[in-house]
């Protein structure tokens, strides 16, 4: 695959504060790509960069072999979709999709015609004529993400277009967002702080914290083999012990040793972080005997439906454990239960 | 917010009727009456009822200060809007430690009385001390000139004044604006100007009306400035009216042609906010 866009070592100040910190990144073509991380990690300020709002104080932008650092926003061509979603309020929903046509000199036949199609693009018709503040939330949504797209865009940008939603029509729009990116093929980078929804639209998850990209890849490695502490903190808020690497390249939490089939290159006396995730945690009531296994009792009972969530203290700190919704028998506060963190689910983190 | 009209509702709604009631309407009945009045030759006048003093007023002579007037304060508040709004644009834009100084030093000009604006405007706008020796010496002119009195010196004069109110008017909206509107425009091809006539201006035109009514009525009913920076012939109604009222003695007549430019006045500010404000 060809990178549509290269992001070359770009770094941002703001008056003192480093926003982004020699940001190094190559976007395939035709990925759908979601910058994640949490707030004022940077991820807005990256991609303000690429579609040239912010000028970068050092690195270079380059879209398709051609270096854009200099160009100015109204010469980039490229579609965005604002958090605040911008739509023009005193033009209707056609002119606001035509707007960026209209710039380009295309006649007004032609732009209606455009319009028309995007809006049966994005599912939204009979709507051309009306007022911006006639429409709902979802539908403004829609607009937006037809205007953005009415120019051809060889890039698809889009800052939280779906947090103002409520949950559930958010994740109707992510799902219907990711069709339509594949149905296009049009390279598309979204940055967005929930994680749910970068693992459900992105081919590629590239996860910031302070101005710096923390680690990048498909979802389930990313989510698998989190890189450091704080992606796997961040994706899906893994159990994390801080241990030591014993002689027998086991991790040792006081005297429990548990044993990792992830070493990572950690080396003997290393301080190192144990992750397990709360899913791979198995829960069996009363005292049990065995290898990787540790003594807990139940603090919290959460059942969330399909899934349970046990709150359970042990000597080296507090688990998160699923238990399946079958199993709910016995869950008690005050239970005491046996952890077995299986080997395979073990992964030592350096960072 | 509640529809409820309760006892304090009530009392709160009462006085301000009733400010507005005794500080606008009754001196404006009175005014009214006496425009009615006959007028004694001499300097006084006797209660009655005749239309004397309107007929006399409908005459190219009076006809030509009143539109003279009404074109003089429009074209202030057309100034004064176009300098004020990409100023206030362009303030909501930095940072707010330094939009505070910027504000309260524009404020302070408020605190100014008008007759030192003109004064002051006289002087700048005069041959022997006037701007006018600056472009001498910096070459763009031959010869120091004298702009005052002069019609331009007034247009500039009741433009100043009205800045600062128009700057107020205009801050709330521009600084509420979503500054992500001109970003959507620039990502969609607008150059940075563009963006500021096609989506800026457009956006904040209930704000642009508002503004241009208020410098319009505000610049309509400054007298002091049209006759200090203006000669007789640029002098605005509300010159006249003093005129009338105080040197020639003339209240009927002083008291009509306030009523017509009231009416006047009225009237155009509700044919503007007809066709410009309410087209949304």
């Amino acid at each position: 695959m060809t990178s549509a866009l290269s992001i070359d070592t770009v770094a941002k100040r703001f008056g003192g504060v480093v926003a982004l910190d020699q940001v190094c990144l190559d976007i395939p073509e035709g990925t759908f790509t979601c910058l994640l991380g949490p707030s004022g990690c940077g991820k807005t300020t990256l991609l303000r960069i690429v579609a040239g709002l912010e000028q970068p104080n050092e690195g270079r932008i380059v879209l398709a072999g051609t270096d854009i650092t200099a160009l100015p926003a109204h010469k980039r061509g490229l579609g965005m979709v604002f958090q605040s979603l911008a739509l023009f309020p005193h033009l209707s929903v056609a002119e606001n999709i035509g707007y960026g046509l209209k710039l380009r000199g295309v006649p007004a036949g032609k732009r209606k015609a455009k319009a028309d199609e995007l809006l049966d693009l994005v599912r939204l018709e009979g709507v051309a004529g009306r007022r911006i503040t006639q429409l709902s939330g979802g539908q403004r949504q829609r607009v937006a993400i037809a205007r953005a797209l009415a120019l051809e865009p060889k890039l698809f940008l889009l800052d939280e277009p779906l947090s103002a939603l409520d949950a559930k029509l958010r994740e109707e729009m992510q799902v219907e967002l990711k069709e339509l990116q594949q149905r296009l093929g049009v390279t598309t980078i979204l940055v967005t702080h929930d994680q749910r929804e970068a693992m459900t639209m992105g081919d590629l998850i590239v996860v910031m914290d302070h101005g710096e990209i923390r680690q990048v890849g498909a979802p389930l490695d990313v989510y698998r083999a989190p890189a450091d502490r704080f992606v796997a903190d961040f994706l899906g808020g893994a159990n994390l012990l801080s241990g030591t690497v014993a002689d027998d390249g086991t991790v040792a939490l006081g005297d429990t040793r548990i044993k990792a089939a992830h070493a990572n290159g950690a080396s003997q006396g290393d301080t190192v972080t144990l992750c397990v995730r709360a899913e791979d945690v198995h829960l069996k009531l009363g005292k049990q005997r065995g290898s990787n296994r540790l003594a807990a009792t139940i603090a919290f009972v959460r059942d969330l439906g399909h899934v349970i969530e046990v709150t359970a203290d042990s000597s080296h700190g507090q688990f998160k454990v699923l238990v399946p919704a079958s199993e709910r028998e016995g869950l008690g506060i005050g239970a005491q239960a046996t952890l077995h963190l299986p080997v395979e689910a073990c992964r030592v983190l350096v960072r | 917010m509640s529809t409820r009209s309760t006892a304090p509702g009530y009392a709160l709604a009462f006085f301000p009727t009733l400010a507005l009631g005794i500080l606008f309407l009754v001196p404006f009945g009175i005014m009214a009456t006496i425009s009615v009045a006959h007028r004694i030759s001499g300097g006084f006048y006797e209660p009655g009822f005749t239309l004397a003093s309107y007929w006399r007023f409908v005459s190219p002579f009076f006809g030509n200060i009143l539109f003279n007037s009404l074109l003089l304060s429009a074209l202030a508040a057309v100034l004064a809007v176009a300098i004020a709004f990409p100023f206030t644009y362009l303030l909501t834009r930095q940072p707010r430690r330094l939009q505070v100084p910027i504000l309260v030093g524009l404020l302070a000009v408020l605190s100014l009385s008008e007759v030192i604006v003109g004064f002051s405007w006289s002087t700048l706008l005069s041959r022997s001390a006037g701007i006018s020796n600056l472009f001498v010496a910096i070459g763009l002119m031959e010869k120091a000139q004298s702009w005052t009195p002069g019609l331009y010196a007034v247009i500039a004069g009741l433009t100043y004044v009205s800045l600062p109110y128009a700057t107020m008017v205009l801050y709330p909206a521009l600084s509420r604006l979503d500054p992500e509107l001109p970003e959507a425009a620039r990502t969609l091809g607008a150059s940075p100007l563009r963006a500021f006539f096609e989506v800026i201006v457009p956006v904040c035109r209930k704000a642009i009306v508002a503004c241009l009514i208020m410098a319009f009525v505000y610049s309509l009913g400054s007298y002091l400035l049209p006759s200090l920076l203006g000669r007789p012939q640029h002098w605005t109604i509300t010159v006249h009216i003093t005129d009338q009222a105080i040197y020639q003695s003339n209240l009927p007549f002083a008291s009509a042609m306030a009523v017509f430019l009231l009416i006047t006045a009225l009237a155009l500010v509700g044919f503007t906010q007809r066709f410009l404000g309410e087209r949304a």
